[in-house]
């Protein structure tokens, strides 16, 4: 009767400027839209740019 | 069952009871005069449930703001004493008896209250940096609307309980659900606001902060930024708090600013809105006016300004739940920042001929949202 809420985790996805390489990560503290997150493996830099919730489970 | 069964039943036989008359008599009467008692009993417990949920979010978005300022902001030992006075602190909005040139009065009151909460956070820790204060700044306000939830709807019950008002229970019942709504999407925006994630809110300024990302950035106004470039030989001046601080900038005073200086074919606007019951979420919708919402000021500076140089204004809006609007920012609504881009390079088209200038702003908060 009752639906009980499903937890939300937190997720940071990053795009390689140079090759377009997608990469996604569970947020970390500090990350934030539109700045480097890692280096990619082609030498490129990994922008974030999607920090999003996604409810867990069924 | 035939009517003689019927009667006896009911006792309306030859063997007419006067007790089984009583029966039913005594219910019927003790109801006209009690049932209104017994279901204010009944409401006012429900209620009271409510209000106990709602004491709940107030002591732990409080707990929330107090941890994170001993935390983060490496406060001095007063400071849970002196963050319970600012949750108390009100607003006296100004007399409206002769509403001419009230804006201004509530802009100012308003503006008042914010550079005074500003003030006090940052003698909390004046060695904090910016993020964190406006972070903190934005828990206290949370924590000062759950606070004033739970005081009005508490004082309306106990009144109502009081003075045994069934009448007065019956607004607040009816109102109740829309309070919660409120209060539970207020204590899931605490855990968004503290890790300074993007919220639902901020799908604005995530549109246009990737628009300005490599652009030159200029101050428009207090916490506000603007760049300028160039898509499909229009000039394009893009606005949007400065990020990823927790605020909503001043687009009020930053679109007056650039208008005084820059001519205009058109202005864009980018928002969430609240979806209708029913309504799916993410959904994007364009429309006309100024799409940006708070207590009004904001709205009719720009509307003021545009109406005065004759200049359309469009909105792009991104339907969404109150929930969704103040918590971490759903991946439904994130898919959508690309398709609100394209639809913006598209109004831009439509909305200016070669040559002309479109200010496109992304109005909301934007936590967690850089450019």
């Amino acid at each position: 009767m009752f639906k009980k809420e499903r937890p939300v985790l937190p997720y940071t996805l990053s795009v390689c400027d140079s090759c377009g390489r997608e990469g996604r990560a569970k947020f970390a503290e500090g990350d934030c839209l539109f700045i480097e997150s890692s280096k990619c493996e082609c030498g490129g830099r990994m922008m974030i740019e999607m920090i999003y919730g996604e409810t867990t489970g069924r | 069952m035939d009517l003689a069964e019927f009667g006896d039943l009911f006792s309306f036989g030859d063997d007419f009871s006067p007790i089984m008359m009583l029966v039913w008599i005594i219910p019927i009467v003790f109801f006209v005069f009690y049932g209104q008692q017994i279901q204010l009993y009944i409401s006012a417990n429900q209620i009271k449930k409510q209000i106990f949920r709602l004491k709940e979010y107030r002591d732990e978005s409080k707990d929330e703001l107090v941890n994170y300022v001993k935390e983060r902001m490496k406060a001095s030992s007063d400071s849970p004493s002196r963050i319970e006075t600012f949750l108390d602190y009100f607003s006296i909005m100004p007399s409206n008896m002769d509403p001419g040139g009230i804006v201004p009065k509530v802009r100012h009151v308003v503006r008042s209250r914010e550079e005074h909460t500003r003030e006090q956070i940052r003698i909390l820790d004046p060695t904090a940096g910016e993020l964190q204060r406006t972070q903190a700044q934005t828990l206290l306000e949370i924590a000062s609307s759950l606070r004033l939830l739970h005081r009005i709807t508490n004082h309306v019950y106990l009144t109502a309980k009081k003075q045994k008002n069934f009448p007065m229970i019956l607004p607040l019942q009816m109102m109740l659900p829309f309070i919660m709504e409120e209060a539970k999407a207020l204590r899931g925006a605490v855990s968004a606001f503290k890790l300074g994630q993007p919220i639902g809110d901020g799908i604005g300024p995530m549109v246009v902060g990737r628009m300005m990302v490599h652009l030159q950035k200029e101050t428009a106004a207090f916490q506000t930024v603007w760049s300028q470039t160039l898509i499909d030989k229009r000039r394009v001046y893009l606005m949007k708090a400065q990020g990823p601080l927790s605020s909503v900038g001043r687009p009020g005073d930053a679109v007056e600013n650039l208008l005084r200086r820059r001519k205009m074919d058109a202005i864009i606007m980018i928002d969430a809105a609240l979806k209708m019951e029913g309504e799916e979420s993410a959904v994007v919708s364009r429309g006309f006016g100024a799409a940006i919402g708070g207590i009004g000021t904001e709205r009719f500076q720009i509307e003021e300004i545009a109406t005065k140089r004759g200049i359309p204004i469009y909105a792009i809006v991104v339907k969404q739940s109150i929930k969704e609007a103040l918590a971490l920012m759903t991946k439904e609504v994130a898919l959508k920042a690309s398709s609100v881009r394209s639809q913006v390079g598209e109004m831009i088209r439509e909305a200016a001929p070669e040559g002309g200038s479109v200010l496109v702003v992304g109005v909301g908060n934007t936590v967690g949202v850089s450019q």
